[in-house]
């Protein structure tokens, strides 16, 4: 005795549609339009109740999911160390912001003792240009004035490198106002997703309204990699998008 | 260049505020003034006698962008040259403050070459238009 090939549900689903489609159409051609009509009937019943089923067996991984979420000691964990980070960053940008002030202090201190030693500097020039009127007929006090004169030279030179510096030092600090922005950017978006986060869990704190800036994303300096920096320009793109104004 | 130009830095961040003004000393302006946002800067304008606006474009209340269509829309204050300093440097950014009248536009980080090399060009260009 040979065995009939086992077929599986889903083949087996197939031929009995196959066998209900050919009584069907049989029904149609043989003008018998009750039986055509409650076949059709069933059929569709049945394609509803799978659709059913299958909503049923979603939703109940849905909610199976949210009750594991809502177990999930480590979710309650993150929601409530979120704060603790959004306050860290703003301790990292406070401090910053305090140490770029005391470095701007000292360069401002510096700059005016060098402006009190550029002031000498002329003094000193006027006094040279004294003993070079009082040297007349003596070659010791000529020497001596010329001697000077390198000297005011040299200090004239230290004097312009140390602006520079001083300069430098201050323009600096810049970083404190770019990443001072980049925490800002990092701090909100962690506060919205505490908020978030809480909703989710237990709705003890309601999410932020969404303003102008989720609309359009926020805004903040262009870094190279991160949200729409394939657009970003550099300052000779900025001029060359401003020529193109005539500015 | 006249030195003695009344000067208006507006930025939120008081460093930034400290280091423009720096430059600006160190290339001879002394009469400089602050403002943290364009909220504060622009009664500050309708009052005092300022002949530069040097301003921030991301600042809370009143940003640069919308001080400057402000600017551009007061009958007294139209002509004042403004120099954008900002970290905002999409092209679209850019091509916005053009259309909205900007007369200069610095990507942070700058120099005080860059700095001093923008104030020529705006001076020569409000020379030319005189």
């Amino acid at each position: 005795m040979t065995s009939q090939p086992q077929l599986s549900s889903e083949q087996a689903a197939r031929h009995e549609l196959i066998a209900r489609l050919r009584e069907m159409s049989a029904a149609l051609e043989s003008g018998d339009d009750a039986l055509f009509s409650e076949r059709l009937h069933a059929l569709l019943r049945r394609r509803e109740e799978s659709f059913y089923a299958h909503i049923a067996r979603i939703t109940d991984d849905l909610k199976k999911a949210f009750e594991s979420l809502e177990s999930d000691q480590r979710w309650n964990s993150i929601a409530s160390e979120l704060p603790d980070a959004g306050a860290r960053l703003e301790h990292v940008s406070q401090l910053t912001e305090k140490a770029a002030h005391h470095t701007l202090d000292l360069v401002e201190a510096g700059q005016r003792e060098l402006k009190v030693f550029g002031d000498s500097l002329g003094l000193m020039a006027t006094v040279r240009a004294r003993l070079l009127m009082a040297s007349a007929g003596s070659g010791a006090l000529m020497q001596l004035a010329t001697e000077v004169a390198q000297l005011e030279a040299q200090l004239q030179g230290h004097h312009q490198s140390l602006r520079g510096q001083f300069s430098a030092l201050a323009q600096s600090q810049e970083y404190q106002d770019l990443s001072g922005q980049i925490l800002r950017r990092v701090t909100h978006v962690v506060r919205e997703v505490e908020a978030a986060l809480l909703k989710l869990l237990d709705g003890r704190r309601p999410a932020q309204a969404a303003g102008p800036a989720a609309d359009k994303g926020l805004e903040g300096p262009t870094i190279q990699g991160l949200g729409n920096s394939a657009l970003a320009a550099g300052q000779d793109d900025a001029d060359a998008l401003l020529a193109m104004f005539s500015l | 260049m006249n030195k003695n130009l009344k000067i208006l830095v507006v930025d939120d961040f008081s460093t930034m505020r400290r280091i423009v003004k720096n430059l600006l000393n160190e290339l001879g302006f002394t009469d400089i003034s602050e403002a943290d946002d364009g909220k504060t800067a622009l009664p500050m304008l309708q009052a005092g006698n300022f002949e530069f606006v040097v301003t921030d474009w991301n600042m809370p209340g009143m940003p640069g962008i919308d001080l400057l269509r402000a600017i551009r829309a007061d009958d007294r204050l139209k002509h004042l040259p403004v120099l954008m300093v900002t970290a905002e440097a999409q092209r679209e950014q850019i091509i916005e403050a053009a259309k909205a009248g900007v007369s200069g536009y610095i990507v942070k980080p700058f120099t005080g070459v860059t700095l001093k090399e923008k104030l020529d060009k705006i001076f020569e260009r409000c020379a030319a238009a005189a």
